[in-house]
């Protein structure tokens, strides 16, 4: 079982579901040199009086989740629930998931994730300013009114995660979900983002913490539970502690 | 590098109101949009701008350290990010220009800690900036290395005293290598020109005694509604151009 397997399996079966009943369209991707055209070195900066879009900004609700799996396709795929980013006004709720197919032939699975979240945090796209607030699980997305009129959607947002991502040595593909259809539909990913939430939650404590690895007595204890891989991890670092002590 | 422009000089010589005159040329005048920094913990450039501050650095700077403390963002990855995102959020703007607010850490002592982190936002920042106006907290105590390592022009501002003069001399000094220039702040007559004859400093201009600055300045209104001939703010335009910031 890998860490992720549970809520990528439940966004399996949403997207699953919103294709049956039309609310969600696979956009077909980008290739690279089209992207590379939206491709910049700086983070961007985006001022309000500037901006055509303001997507999950401060005062709307957002949802911003990275996870992985092995089972995601070979090949990258966006998907979009709700209005392209050209037909919206002014400002929307926005969710952002990023799902990574990975290979993973090591341990590592905490640099692993870090790496995965920080290219999702570190996105560039030109006349894009996106920063995220990983202790919400929220993404504030600005996009220049400039960029919108030069050809700027969900192709080119979704892709340019998807690339993002891609570029780091074991993924291998990407399944990018964006939903601007408004909240109900960010709250139809709730379930899956406290999910993401709690395993990445105790992943990090486990790495970042020296935990006692006394099960009877530890706040994570429910998640280790319902994921093995958890629990599988602080045991062998707890070994490694114990080894170097 | 980008063009991150200090304004130093001992207390009470004009420096505010000359980064909120500056700040007003470069946007009135179509030269791109603009990050104006309070870096004086006393405050009181966004007034002169016509903004409200709401939460300053050093507001964020205690929300960070007090998640590390409480365990609740244990990993430094996304640490980066709440700060880059609570940075964004701190920033107050209005058409072509964001304001950042320093403020003042509620500690007694040095500032060092915020100093450090006001560096390291400018540089996170000013990239995207066609200029970065720090509006300097008066004497040396930010002419250090932890602030001026961002700086590529110093602007020196003094009135006619000996006293504001020799701060101007002793800030040139500390900060070493830099693009710098003089200003001389409510001259009467030819007393700028006289004054800056005995500094070695390069004498970029004169901002004469405006009344009309007294006025604004004593009802608290902002420089940006300034009439386009008000004298200071066309002495700060020719200051600018003098300096040759392109």
């Amino acid at each position: 079982m890998g860490l992720f397997d549970a809520p990528a399996d439940e966004l399996g079966r949403l997207l699953a579901r919103m294709e049956r009943d039309g609310r969600t369209r696979r956009l077909t991707p980008l290739d690279d040199a089209a992207l590379g055209r939206w491709a910049c070195e700086a983070p961007q900066v985006v001022l309000r009086s500037e901006g055509g879009l303001e997507l999950g900004s401060t005062s709307t609700s957002s949802l911003s989740l990275v996870l992985w799996d092995a089972t995601t396709p070979e090949g990258d795929e966006v998907f979009l629930v709700g209005p392209d980013l050209p037909e919206l006004e002014d400002s929307a709720p926005f969710g952002q998931v990023v799902m990574a197919r990975v290979e993973l032939d090591d341990d590592a699975h905490y640099e692993r994730y870090r790496q995965l979240r920080e290219a999702v945090y570190r996105l560039r796209v030109r006349g894009v300013m996106t920063r995220v607030l990983p202790s919400r699980q929220s993404v504030w997305c600005r996009v220049h009114r400039d960029s919108l009129r030069g050809g700027l959607d969900a192709r080119v947002l979704g892709g340019s995660l998807c690339a993002a991502v891609r570029a780091l040595p074991f993924v291998r593909a990407a399944r990018v979900v964006l939903v601007t259809a408004g909240d109900d539909a960010l709250a139809e990913l709730a379930p899956l983002a406290d999910r993401v939430l709690e395993v990445a939650t105790a992943l990090s404590k486990i790495h970042e913490t020296a935990m006692d690895l006394d099960c009877d007595d530890c706040e994570l204890r429910a998640v280790c539970d319902s994921v093995q891989e958890l629990r599988r991890i602080h045991t062998r670092l707890a070994g490694e502690r114990e080894a170097g002590e | 590098m980008s063009n991150v422009l200090a304004i130093c000089g001992k207390g009470g010589v004009g420096k505010t109101t000359l980064a909120a005159l500056m700040a007003r040329v470069l946007v009135g005048g179509g030269r791109g949009r603009v990050l104006v920094v309070d870096a004086d913990p006393a405050g009181g450039l966004a007034m002169a701008l016509g903004l409200a501050g709401r939460r300053t650095l050093d507001d964020l700077r205690r929300e960070l350290i007090a998640r590390v403390k409480d365990g609740t963002s244990p990993d430094p990855t996304d640490l980066v990010a709440m700060a880059d995102y609570r940075l964004m959020e701190t920033l107050v703007e209005r058409e072509k220009l964001a304001f950042l607010g320093v403020g003042r850490p509620e500690e007694e002592g040095c500032y060092c800690k915020l100093n450090v982190f006001l560096r390291g936002s400018i540089e996170a920042l000013s990239g995207q900036f066609a200029l970065t106006i720090i509006d300097a907290e008066a004497g040396i105590e930010q002419i250090n290395r932890r602030v001026m390592r961002t700086v590529s022009h110093l602007l020196l501002v003094s009135d006619v005293s000996q006293k504001g003069l020799r701060v101007a001399e002793t800030i040139l000094e500390v900060a070493g290598a830099v693009e710098a220039g003089l200003v001389i702040n409510r001259a009467k007559r030819d007393e700028g020109e006289r004054a800056a004859s005995r500094t070695g400093l390069r004498l970029l201009g004169v901002i004469p005694e405006d009344p009309l600055v007294r006025e604004f300045d004593m009802e608290a209104r902002s420089f940006f509604e300034v009439p386009e001939d008000c004298a200071a703010l066309r002495a700060s335009d020719t200051i600018f151009q003098a300096f040759g910031i392109t």
